[in-house]
């Protein structure tokens, strides 16, 4: 069956400054109908730059995206013209972005920004209301006909990101993209919008990927997990076999690094030593190999390829089966 | 990676070096040779530009000349001078005698009708006179000093009675404008400044301020139509952008055009220079008051000043020759001028000697120079001028230099104030050809800039603007002439010239009056 | 906004009282008009005259006391020189100003937010580059100097504009361009920074998730936000343009209040020194108005009080 969405060696790098950043370096990735993709990773592992590069939403320049393919139901989004990738996004595939306080326009109303993409396809205005109406109830804001007029700054952070999202639906997309749509916000709220995205994606039957740094958000929404590191898809599996069995060190320390309620006594967390790399060069070796527990001389030579460690379960480590698993 | 650094410093080095063009290309190209386009243009129309609007085109209130260039179109006076002022021509009054010392009567002519029908006659007259000497309308009445009332005698005759001998009535009756006696009245002062009406050779047709004011010729005038039909002044306060209407062929005569634009002009086919004496004189003031700079009440000092200063030197390079070289502050048409009297020398060591016998050596003596452009024409450039060929005789000369406002308020009735400095730029501009207003207005006590206390003087001037026979005052003048020369109470310099740039379409000379008569033009060919 | 009107009105009495004793105490020590209007060859005697015609003989508290009484009913005295109401001179000139100030808004504004867009969306271009180099000759040039070289090119060279009057489309351009360059060099500027910061926010990145075309991301979106810094400076720089008209009017002989007040100081008029003053001061007053209004307008953050 032909992949809804299905990425290959994606490779994103940024002039800078210092000179060429390789923020994206040979990803691939894929997504079914109505599957939920969940992609982890510290910030600046480059997982944010591969879905905007999907959707040519990289700043060019100083962003280039320098190799690969994006085919969305067949039809490559890297190479389709200014205005069919227009006819794509916020149409077929919807963005809702990090930050609810900065994403909307401050001086446009709620209404006018919620029924832009509906416009775009040519619904009348008329139409566009009464469909914007029934989104902003549907992800909860009451009395949503008043607030068609009101301006974000009326709304509280929460609120807004329920607005982000009722315009990212209000199209019925075929996969959303939620780019740790919750990290600005407080725990509660970040609860409520989680929840009210799993319903809304199950009613509505859509993929989605969700890009987040928090492996507890994963674990409640995924069906399936991309681990990145240093533009690399490090380990990729479903999620229960991901954190049940996971092979890579780097997720081992990510996993590490999540305090478990079922775990007992005051377990010390085990954050991972160092930074990520901010890499100028292509990586020749494994970017993790200077920050891992396990390195071996070969991960300093050559960089390991993802490969599948079990059906389903693709992992990129040389040292493989990992000695004492038992750290977790 | 070098290429990415390097391209925006690229394209902006190019977008400098594009600008650059642009400038060079606007500035240097080459003199545009422009058709001469003077063909057989139907000159019915003349406009005028000059740097001042006038505020009123009421005669008695229009002191400035920018007013009474426009005024002496639409009004006349009993008589009027010749364009070099040299002479007294009939024109409201046919013919004139001293009737008495004291009494100048005038014959008026007949037939005359003002612009609105009104007769002129007599009444008119001593209407005019009644107007100007009432103190409630501060009218400017200077020239008329002397003059007591108007005598009626009948229609048609008129006598001007003075308070004391005035030989100079005849000549300044060109300034006395007949005003319509009803009409004036009816219309009040206010109305009448933006709606006068004389006996002129133009009628007033329009009057915007700041805009324009147009002239349309008087089919009714006594002396025949007008050659041109329509006179057109507008204000235009920026030298350059004046010089531009008249390279334009934008203005047909174009006033207070600068030295240093003369080559441009002259350089132009369409257009060219008119210059002519004009009736200021500027002098280098000297502050002789009492309790004034003590090394100025030395005759030696002030003489060694004179010697100090090239003012041919200044003439030349400051003011590309137009101007004429004076002796004292009399003019070449003042009565009794005298042209055996030679303009002091430039002379630095004679100057130099004199203030050694005086008792001052290099660097005893320190004055500032008070200057204004606008007072006389280059004034801050003369001054310099001027305080550089003072230090080289040793004298520590600086320039002040002043705001027109600045300078009339310390020298005009400044003299109770007294806060002016040693030497400061003026001049003087006469409407008759004598020296009765320059010397009483500047060197008699009484003169309303005059900073100068001398009663042999005081009585020398009085005794000659009383006197009517003409060749007793010649010898009257002469003698204050070489007084004046001798005393040195001011630096004396020239008589600068008026410049005028006149488009080659008409024909027409200045007066050195500086007013700007219609009917002294024609068109050219 | 009730409250907001009143407190604003009260201010601007009180900003008007202010600027009005002040002009008044500053024309009184910079000298007697009555020796600065008389001609210089006139005689001692007419210095009185003219003093005692003018009413400058009075006490001055008495003088100040009929000038504020004379403003209060809107009478400003009569000028000395035209012998008629100094409002009614105003009158005569104020058109001619705001047509010149409207023309020059019209002519800089659109292109300077024209060029600051394009050099913002195509930043570090040639484009850009020129428009940046010729936004800093433009500021730096004094708008007296580029009037003159302009008379020089477009009219003495080029014969293509008269080099000055009042009346003629033809005539208001030379001048508008003049006033308005500076302030067009400004919003350009201005706006290419603006709209560089709002280009890289979050919502237009939101916008362009959104497959809008990028004409609507630019305009409604961008422009829309980037505006709000401009319609500041366009406040200020209003200021400026009626400032610069004082210059201005006098190199294109524009018979505007600029000309009018540059003539009276010249003339010494106090009744019309005073009047345009003052008259200057209530536009200025206005125009901070419209600009606050103007936020509001443009975004709804902004409330008066």
């Amino acid at each position: 069956m032909e992949k809804l969405l299905s990425v290959q060696g994606l490779e994103t790098e940024f002039r800078s400054r210092e000179g060429v950043v390789h923020a994206v370096n040979g990803v691939s990735l894929n997504l079914d109908q109505g599957e939920t993709l969940g992609i982890v990773g510290e910030s600046g592992s480059g997982k944010s730059v591969t879905v905007m590069s999907m959707l040519r939403l990289i700043p060019t320049p100083p962003g280039k995206i320098a190799a690969g393919s994006a085919c969305f139901q067949g039809k490559d989004l890297l190479k389709m013209s200014d205005e069919e990738i227009r006819q794509v996004r916020g149409t077929h595939i919807n963005m809702v972005f990090q930050d609810p306080m900065t994403s909307l326009n401050p001086v446009l109303t709620i209404g006018r920004q919620v029924t832009e993409p509906l416009e775009k396809i040519g619904v009348g205005q008329r139409e566009a209301q009464e469909q914007a109406v029934k989104m902003l109830e549907m992800v909860g804001i009451s009395n949503a006909r008043d607030h068609l007029n009101s301006y974000p700054h009326q709304f509280s952070g929460g609120m807004r990101q329920r607005v982000m999202i009722a315009m990212a639906l209000i199209t019925s997309p075929k996969i959303l993209v939620a780019d740790e749509p919750t990290t600005a916000l407080d725990v509660t709220i970040q609860a409520q919008i989680i929840e009210l995205v799993r319903q809304l994606r199950d009613e509505l039957g859509m993929a989605m990927i969700w890009i987040t740094h928090d492996l507890g958000i994963i674990a409640e929404l995924a069906d399936r997990v991309a681990v990145m590191y240093g533009g690399l898809i490090v380990e990729e599996a479903a999620v229960e076999e991901l954190f049940a069995n996971p092979r890579h060190p780097y997720t081992i320390g990510l996993l590490g690094s999540l305090p478990r309620l079922d775990s007992a006594g005051n377990r010390r967390l085990t954050a991972i030593d160092g930074l990520p790399p901010v890499l100028l060069q292509k990586p020749q070796a494994c970017p993790f190999a200077p920050r891992c527990t396990y390195v071996q001389e070969r991960c300093f030579k050559e960089n390991p390829l993802l490969a599948e460690v079990k059906a389903g379960h693709r992992t990129a480590c040389w040292v493989n089966p990992l000695p004492g698993k038992d750290v977790l | 990676m070098n290429v990415n650094k390097g391209k925006p410093r690229i394209s902006l080095l190019i977008s400098l070096v594009m600008v650059g063009a642009l400038l060079l290309s606007a500035c240097g190209s080459a003199a545009s040779e422009t058709e001469a386009a003077a063909t057989t243009e139907d000159v019915s129309q003349v406009i005028v530009v000059q740097s001042a609007d006038p505020s009123t085109l009421d005669p008695q209130k229009a002191g400035g000349s920018a007013g009474g260039n426009i005024s002496f179109n639409i009004f006349e006076g009993l008589t009027k001078q010749s364009e070099d002022m040299k002479e007294v021509l009939p024109a409201l009054a046919t013919e004139w005698t001293a009737v008495d010392d004291t009494t100048w009567e005038f014959k008026l002519r007949e037939g005359v009708k003002f612009q609105n029908g009104e007769d002129f006659n007599a009444e008119a007259v001593k209407y005019t006179v009644d107007r100007m000497l009432d103190p409630d309308e501060a009218n400017d009445s200077s020239s008329f000093k002397t003059l007591q009332e108007a005598v009626v005698v009948d229609d048609y005759t008129v006598q001007l009675v003075t308070t004391q001998p005035d030989p100079l009535i005849p000549a300044k009756v060109f300034g006395l404008l007949i005003l319509p006696p009803q009409y004036t009245e009816e219309a009040g002062t206010e109305e009448f400044g933006q709606h006068p009406i004389g006996t002129g050779p133009y009628k007033l047709a329009e009057f915007t301020p700041n805009q324009r004011i147009v002239l349309e010729a008087n089919d009714e005038y006594w002396n025949g139509r007008p050659a041109i039909d329509t006179l057109i002044f507008r204000p235009v306060a920026e030298a350059s952008t004046r010089l531009a209407e008249l390279l334009t062929g934008e203005a047909d005569i174009v006033l207070d055009i600068s030295p240093e634009d003369i080559p441009t002009v002259e350089e132009d086919k369409n257009v060219h220079i008119e210059a002519v004496d004009s009736k200021r004189v500027p002098y280098i003031g000297m502050d002789l008051l009492e309790d004034g700079p003590d090394f100025l009440k030395d005759v030696r000092v002030r003489q060694a000043l004179n010697y100090a200063v090239d003012v041919d030197g200044i003439i030349e390079t400051i003011l590309s020759g137009y101007a004429t070289r004076l002796a004292t502050i009399y003019r070449e048409d003042f009565v009794g001028f005298d042209e055996t009297l030679q303009p002091y020398a430039y002379d630095p060591d004679k100057a130099k000697e004199l203030l050694a016998d005086a008792g001052y050596g290099d660097g005893d003596i320190s004055l500032k120079i008070t200057s204004n452009g606008e007072i006389i024409t280059k004034g801050d450039e003369v001054a310099e001028a001027i305080a550089g060929m003072l230090q080289e005789v040793g004298i520590n000369a600086e320039v002040n230099p002043q705001s027109y406002q600045g300078i009339r308020d310390m020298y005009i009735g400044g003299q109770e104030a007294h806060v002016g400095d040693a030497l400061w730029v003026w001049n003087w501009g006469s409407r008759e050809p004598d020296a009765n207003s320059p010397l009483s207005g500047t060197m008699q006590s009484t003169g309303i800039t005059s900073y100068l206390r001398d009663e042999t003087l005081d009585a020398m001037i009085q005794d000659a603007s009383s006197t009517v026979n003409t060749d007793e005052r010649i010898a009257k003048h002469k003698a204050i002439q070489v007084y004046i020369y001798e005393q040195a109470p001011a630096i004396f310099l020239y008589d600068a010239m008026d410049i005028y740039g006149v488009s080659n379409k008409i024909n027409w000379t200045p007066r050195r009056d500086q007013y700007i008569l219609g009917s002294e033009m024609s068109a050219a060919e | 906004m009730g409250r907001y009107v009143v407190k604003r009105l009260i201010q601007t009495v009180f900003v008007l009282f202010i600027i009005s004793t002040f002009v008044f105490l500053l024309l009184r020590a910079v000298g007697d008009p009555a020796r600065l209007m008389v001609s210089p060859e006139s005689t001692l005697e007419s210095i009185d005259d003219l003093r005692r015609k003018l009413g400058l003989d009075r006490p001055l508290i008495e003088q100040y006391g009929s000038y504020m009484y004379g403003i209060i009913r809107g009478d400003f005295g009569n000028s000395y020189t035209y012998d008629r109401p100094a409002l009614e001179l105003i009158k005569m000139h104020i058109g001619p100003t705001l047509q010149l100030t409207l023309v020059s808004l019209l002519i800089s504004l659109p292109m300077g937010l024209i060029l600051g867009c394009i050099s913002a969306i195509k930043r570090y271009s040639i484009f850009d580059n020129i428009a940046t180099v010729l936004a800093v000759f433009s500021r730096a040039i004094p708008s007296f100097w580029l009037g003159i070289m302009m008379i020089l090119v477009f009219s003495i060279r080029l014969k293509l504009l008269p080099p000055s009057g009042y009346g003629s489309p033809r005539q208001i351009l030379m001048p508008a361009l003049a006033l308005g360059t500076s302030m067009a060099a400004v919003v350009a500027r201005l706006t290419r920074s603006s709209m560089l910061e709002v280009l890289g926010s979050d919502f237009i990145r939101t916008a362009r998730g959104k497959g809008l075309k990028e004409r609507v991301v630019i305009i409604r979106h961008a422009l829309h936000n980037a505006l709000i810094p401009v319609v500041t400076i366009v406040g200020l720089q209003m200021g400026n343009l009626l400032g610069g008209s004082i210059i201005i009017e006098t190199i294109f002989a524009w018979p505007g209040i600029g000309n009018l007040l540059v003539e009276s100081i010249n003339e010494f008029d106090f009744p019309v020194i005073q009047a345009t003053v003052f008259i200057i001061a209530v536009f200025f007053v206005i125009i901070n108005l419209i600009t606050d209004f103007t936020y509001v307008v443009i975004d709804r953050r902004i409330r008066l009080e």
